[in-house]
């Protein structure tokens, strides 16, 4: 084993060309900054719908091709389930309504997708192991998601034996993901908590201090529509706690349907999409330009532009003029601090001056 | 002393042949400050013979070096401890609250353990000292290179970034002066921590990070079968540090995760991970806890902070100090 080092420049780097798979909502999106190549993602609930719902979506978003948030890959589930009281492997049928809702071939998503199974503790960890090693030979694989990844805790014989393993199953995932690139996420359920109190997820404190991003996710049902609420737990840079609400329509409490997002949902992902770009990164390096790009966006965000801003994703001439309108805008901020700070200069000499003449 | 304490290379020990020394750079001690600061244990490991010649070459090589001048004496005064304390610098963490708590910032020479529940502020307080120990001497910085070993995949240069230009600094510079070393299991861990002595020369570190000691031996030894022999390991991990903290005049800032004791019925039923070990190891000990926007430190151990408490906030500007205090209820 060799000792390689890099430099926090080449980290940036490396880390700017990662790919980033969508969760199909655009607020989860926002909300987790996208599930990135290498890191884990822990999502818990007290409710298995969501959750079931959400792994299934983002295994279809997996085979999408790059330009609409995928992977363009391979993807392996592995389904933790006790066989005699919940459901066995993955659910057809909803996945085929999920490829079909992002258009997709519903036969191309079951080919690129391993499904495996685990019904006890032990099963669990031998095929993790050899669920490693597929990972390891097919360079394929860009996500692995796991459902319900600390079930056996709970329904176990021995719970501090299933604890013991699902320490050494995050450990042998996390070492596989982040050396091949893929994405880990997995799901778990909620514990109970007291009022006013934040459930945790089920399995422990080295599994909530391994996950780089934890979300919390609670359904409610009102009136006529349902909710999702999701709260961001744990991320390497973002504030934490902080939620979002995902509407869904009732009797259907998915994360699948399909919904037209609001113009500012739309605007702040193109935003988004504009800050991540290398172009743009690059541009928005120095203070100065970040503070021009700021306050850019703050004009942008008026009537007028905002009804030219609906018409669609900017080409490659609207990206040119609004690089060339920062590296304005910061131009005229430096030439306007430095009139002030000349006009200062002038007002005390002239106060000066009439000192004198007094 | 640390710019040439390398330079002595292993042939300059009487009863070192071009035999011993190549089995020797093959079982990766390369100098004789590698030599000087081994265990006796890994040395007979290496070469194959008894513990007893293992110490002789261990004894030989220390001379040696003490004979140059390259290393402390094994008796010293006092008075000249506490001269060379004087000479010790610290890193600002930030938050002038924590660096009162710490009397001054992060100390050279001594390893600084921070330990908390997850989202308490242990990344971001290594991420902050990546920007902190390039500052000038006279800000609170130590004008060096920081190498960041990260075990748990949570370094973010973004992050760094954010710091930097909050501070007014190039952040291109403060980039190149950070230096990554990704760690995949404990092996590698003990690997490079072995050879680490080469990078703090190579790169003229200043601080070293390692986020977190115990993630993967905690991974990897499963069970109480394993436990005596993780924390041994763990032991000639922490002891090395320290070790390299003392020769090179670097600060070495760990972090540790906890774990929930179940059997405690009132109190704060998290501990820190790692036992005893890692307790005895480290020369101070800092609890990091959440208290809403805000984070308490407090100081577990240390020989010679009183035991005491603040408070400092995590913002996009790194470590700072609270902006607003608390309202008091009425």
């Amino acid at each position: 084993m060799e000792i390689t080092m890099q430099t926090a420049t080449e980290a940036l780097k490396e880390n700017r060309g990662k790919l980033k798979l969508t969760t199909g909502q655009g607020d989860l999106d926002s909300l987790i900054g996208g599930i990135k190549q290498g890191d884990f993602y822990l999502f818990y609930s007290s409710n298995q719908k969501i959750l079931d719902h959400l792994l299934h979506r983002i295994l279809v978003n997996c085979i999408l091709p790059i330009e609409q948030g995928g992977f363009d890959s391979k993807a392996l589930y592995f389904n933790t389930c006790n066989y005699h009281q919940g459901k066995t492997l993955l659910n057809p049928s909803n996945l085929a309504t999920i490829a079909k809702s992002a258009r997709i071939d519903p036969k191309i998503v079951f080919q690129n997708i391993y499904a495996i199974s685990a019904f006890n503790e032990r099963q669990q960890i031998t095929t993790t192991k050899e669920a490693a090693e597929l990972v390891k030979k097919d360079e394929d694989v860009k996500l692995v998601a796991i459902h319900n990844l600390t079930r056996f805790i709970k329904t176990s014989r021995t719970p501090s034996k299933a604890r013991q393993i699902v320490k050494q199953i995050i450990g042998i995932w996390k070492r596989v993901t982040s050396k091949r690139g893929a994405a880990l996420v997995a799901t778990c359920s909620a514990s109970r908590a007291g009022r006013g109190r934040m459930p945790k997820p089920v399995g422990g404190t080295y599994l909530r201090h391994e996950a780089n991003v934890v979300v919390l996710l609670m359904g409610a049902t009102k009136g006529e529509s349902s909710s999702v609420k999701a709260t961001l737990v744990k991320h390497p840079y973002k504030k934490t706690p902080q939620s979002i609400v995902l509407y869904v329509p009732k009797e259907s409490v998915t994360l699948t349907g399909h919904m037209t997002p609001s113009f500012r949902q739309q605007f702040q992902k193109l935003i988004e999409e504009l800050k991540e770009s290398s172009a743009f990164q690059n541009t928005l390096i120095s203070r100065e330009h970040k503070k021009a790009f700021d306050l850019l966006l703050k004009d942008a965000w008026s009537a007028e532009d905002v009804a030219m801003a609906n018409s669609g994703i900017p080409c490659v001439m609207d990206a040119l003029n609004l690089m060339a309108n920062v590296h304005n805008k910061k131009c005229v901020e430096e030439l306007r601090q430095k009139l002030q700070e000349l006009e200062s200069v002038l007002k005390e000499n002239l106060e000066k001056k009439e000192e004198e003449s007094i | 002393m640390s710019e040439t304490v390398l330079e002595v290379g292993l042939d300059n020990i009487k009863g070192i042949g071009p035999k011993i020394t190549q089995k020797l750079i093959d079982g990766g001690i390369d100098s004789v400050l590698g030599l000087a600061v081994a265990l006796p244990k890994e040395i007979e490991e290496i070469l194959g013979g008894k513990e007893e010649s293992a110490s002789k070459l261990i004894m030989s090589a220390r001379k040696q070096l003490e004979s140059q001048g390259l290393l402390g004496k094994e008796f010293v005064l006092a008075s000249e401890v506490l001269q060379k304390r004087k000479n010790m610098k610290r890193i600002t963490t930030g938050s002038n609250k924590l660096d009162d708590l710490l009397l001054g910032g992060i100390e050279t020479q001594s390893i600084t353990e921070f330990f908390g529940d997850f989202g308490s502020g242990k990344t971001q307080i290594c991420h902050t000292l990546c920007v902190t120990c390039q500052l000038p001497l006279g800000q609170g910085g130590l004008e060096g290179v920081t190498i960041y070993v990260d075990t748990e995949g949570t370094f973010r240069p973004e992050r760094l970034v954010q710091i930097a230009e909050s501070k007014g600094l190039d952040a291109d510079e403060i980039l190149k002066n950070v230096v990554l070393c990704k760690v995949y299991n404990s092996s590698h861990l003990e690997l490079i921590v072995r050879g680490l002595s080469r990078f703090i020369e190579k790169y003229n570190a200043k601080l070293l990070i390692v986020d977190s000691i115990i993630s993967l031996h905690r991974a990897e030894f499963i069970g109480r079968g394993t436990l005596a022999n993780r924390q041994q390991r763990l032991n000639r991990l922490v002891h090395r540090l320290l070790r390299l903290a003392e020769i090179f005049n670097i600060a070495v800032v760990v972090t540790n995760q906890v774990q929930s004791k179940p059997d405690t019925f009132f109190g704060d039923p998290t501990r820190p991970a790692g036992g005893n070990v890692i307790a005895h190891a480290c020369t101070y000990r800092i609890y990091l806890k959440k208290s809403g926007p805000q984070r308490i430190a407090t100081i577990v151990d240390s020989p010679c902070h009183p035991y005491s408490d603040t408070r400092f906030q995590v913002t996009e500007n790194g470590v700072e100090d609270i902006s607003s205090p608390l309202k008091k209820k009425a």
